[in-house]
């Protein structure tokens, strides 16, 4: 799979994971709250009633049931104002002295006997309210010098709250691996244009290389006949020019593709040595054109690669900075933490954030028209380096071009 | 120049007609093959001084031919349609001489000058324990080289500059080929003077 594909694959994944992530946590955080909430309305209620129903007049009936339902708001059947709350809960209520003794106020749950739940709210008294047990909303008040300790069961308002959990971390699963066959399909499709005008660049390059070669040779051999015989003419000689020129972008060409061949040699390489050995030799170069070099390599530094691949690289990169820089350019090589840093600089006409597309096939940026090239050198660094799992960047800023290889 | 007998062969007919015309104005005499049969049997029916050969020349592998040619000792220059690389240069079957399309006439002609020059003039060099047969484009009796590493190796012991960039394939073969000859003699950059031939040590 191609590595572009790859990494939108991965980030859209990431980014719905996150998304339905946090949708399902705000979905569940509210709806406990709720049930907390409603939960403590219902202690309120019996706190309100000096903890328990008993004293309550007996409901009456409801007489008029076309009242039911029509003026009065559904959600007041529902929940802690339910007209049925006195039946529906499963509460008990202790008071406790300040001696710590116990009086039974009211008992009305199945699920423990009365010693247990003195026990139970006893343990409670120092707290105010919250969950004990899972299931169980406790409130503690006082009232006339008294500790109130009450216990409502709330399991049935709290189960369908553990379903919807129980939902959404399944269906949250289940939807992250639906996205990612969704995500893999429409990659396949999305980037099938791009990988393939990838491998068309590729090919045409190939193609170009080779037959674009013995037609050139041919031209070139019929023009010098065309001279022999009939001597030079200006139209010989522009031929002639033109070929030149042909020859040199077709050798660009060639020189500038690496082969998606997987069983390219690799060895250490000593890439300090490397750098410092083809700046040396280019020295030369530099002066010619009065551009000030200056470099900061260091030492000994391996890299594990391919020598001729990555040699060339070196040699476009130099070749870029000899050929744009206005005065001055600057190579660096180091160590940072366990990757291998190069970093040329040199000053530019180019204007801020014009640099995007330098590694691109085929881009000759304004500072480069008219020149003899293919716009070929800094993409072969680019093919170059990611063939060995690094990293190109590049940016103009205040004047200054900076290119940043990290392998 | 001197007149030679050269068998050019290769499958573009526009190529061979060209080049054929180009050479004969120089003074060759030229025949030639469009197949990797037909120059075998060209061979057979005359001498000749020097083959340009098409390295993928069809129905018979260029490397058979080569090697052919090497036995009787008939000195062969390749068109490559690719650059040379080390791969090329330390196989089995080396021609004396390679050139990579798209080239200049005068590039082959001077090629053919330079490969029959060496082969007719047979100088030998030596240097230290290295030596370096022109007549039969042999290092120390043993591997083959080519016309353009024996160019290499010589202007480096006359401690002459070298292109590193059109020589890298070259220096790079030729240590491969000191190593395998247990020289102690290698191609060595040396900071602020360039190539040299240098004693290793490792």
């Amino acid at each position: 799979m191609n590595k572009a594909r790859k990494k939108f694959i991965i980030y859209a994944e990431c980014a719905i994971f996150v998304l339905l992530t946090l949708l399902l946590s705000v979905i569940n955080v509210v709806n406990f709250t709720m049930v907390s909430e409603d939960a403590d309305r219902i202690t309120e209620i019996i706190a309100s009633k000096k903890g328990t129903f008993e004293h309550d007049a007996p409901a009456e009936p409801n007489t008029n049931r076309q009242q039911f339902g029509k003026n009065k708001g559904t959600f007041e059947f529902m929940g802690p104002d339910s007209p049925e709350l006195k039946a529906s809960t499963r509460y008990f209520t202790f008071s406790f002295n300040e001696e710590g003794k116990a009086k039974k106020i009211a008992f009305n749950i199945s699920a423990v006997t009365e010693e247990e739940a003195e026990s139970w709210a006893r343990s409670l008294i120092n707290q105010s309210t919250g969950w004990t047990n899972v299931n169980y909303r406790y409130r503690v008040y006082e009232i006339k010098d008294k500790t109130y300790v009450t216990v409502i069961d709330q399991g049935r308002e709290l189960l369908p709250s553990y379903r919807i959990l129980l939902i959404s971390i399944v269906g949250g699963a289940v939807l992250l691996g639906l996205s990612l066959i969704i995500l893999i399909f429409v990659g396949k499709k999305l980037f099938k244009p791009l990988e393939e005008s990838d491998r068309k660049q590729k090919q045409f390059i190939a193609n170009a290389e080779r037959d674009f070669k013995m037609p050139l040779t041919i031209i070139n051999a019929n023009t010098e006949l065309l001279e022999k015989e009939h001597g030079q003419s200006e139209q010989t000689k522009i031929i002639n020019k033109q070929i030149r020129k042909m020859t040199a972008l077709v050798k660009d060409l060639s020189v500038l593709s690496i082969s998606d061949d997987k069983n390219i040699p690799v060895a250490k390489i000593n890439i300090s040595d490397l750098i410092n050995r083809l700046i040396d030799h280019n020295r030369p170069k530099f002066q010619d054109k009065n551009i000030e070099l200056t470099t900061n390599i260091e030492d000994d530094i391996l890299l594990g690669g391919n020598e001729e691949i990555i040699r060339k690289a070196l040699i476009e990169l130099i070749d870029n900075s000899l050929k744009y820089s206005v005065s001055k350019a600057n190579f660096e090589l180091k160590r940072s933490k366990d990757r291998i840093q190069i970093r040329q600089i040199n000053d530019t006409t180019l204007p801020n954030g014009s640099a995007d597309q330098v590694f691109d096939r085929f881009t000759i940026l304004s500072n480069a028209e008219g020149a003899n090239n293919a716009g070929l050198g800094l993409s072969y660094v680019k093919d170059a380096v990611s063939a060995h799992n690094g990293r190109c960047r590049a940016k103009v800023s205040d004047g200054n071009f900076i290119l940043q290889i990290d392998l | 120049m001197n007149k030679l007998k050269i068998l050019l062969a290769d499958s573009n007919r526009d190529f061979l007609t060209s080049f054929k015309k180009l050479l004969e104005l120089s003074g060759h005499e030229v025949i030639c093959a469009f197949d990797g049969t037909q120059v075998i049997q060209k061979l057979h029916e005359q001498n000749s001084d020097i083959v340009i050969l098409e390295n993928d020349i069809p129905r018979i592998a260029g490397k058979i031919i080569i090697s052919q040619l090497n036995s009787s000792d008939i000195p062969v220059i390749s068109i490559l349609s690719s650059k040379i690389n080390s791969d090329i240069l330390l196989s089995d079957t080396l021609s004396n001489a390679y050139i990579s399309l798209p080239f200049f006439p005068s590039e082959l002609e001077e090629l053919v000058t330079q490969v029959t020059d060496k082969k007719k003039k047979g100088q030998k060099t030596v240097y230290e324990d290295i030596e370096i047969d022109e007549a039969s484009f042999r290092l120390c009796d043993k591997l083959r080289v080519t016309n353009e590493e024996i160019n290499v190796i010589k202007a480096l012991i006359d401690k002459e500059d070298i292109n590193s960039r059109k020589s890298w394939p070259y220096i790079s073969s030729l240590n491969n080929k000191l190593t395998k000859l247990n020289k102690k003699n290698r191609i060595r950059y040396v900071m602020q003077e360039g190539y040299r031939l240098v004693t290793d040590n490792e």
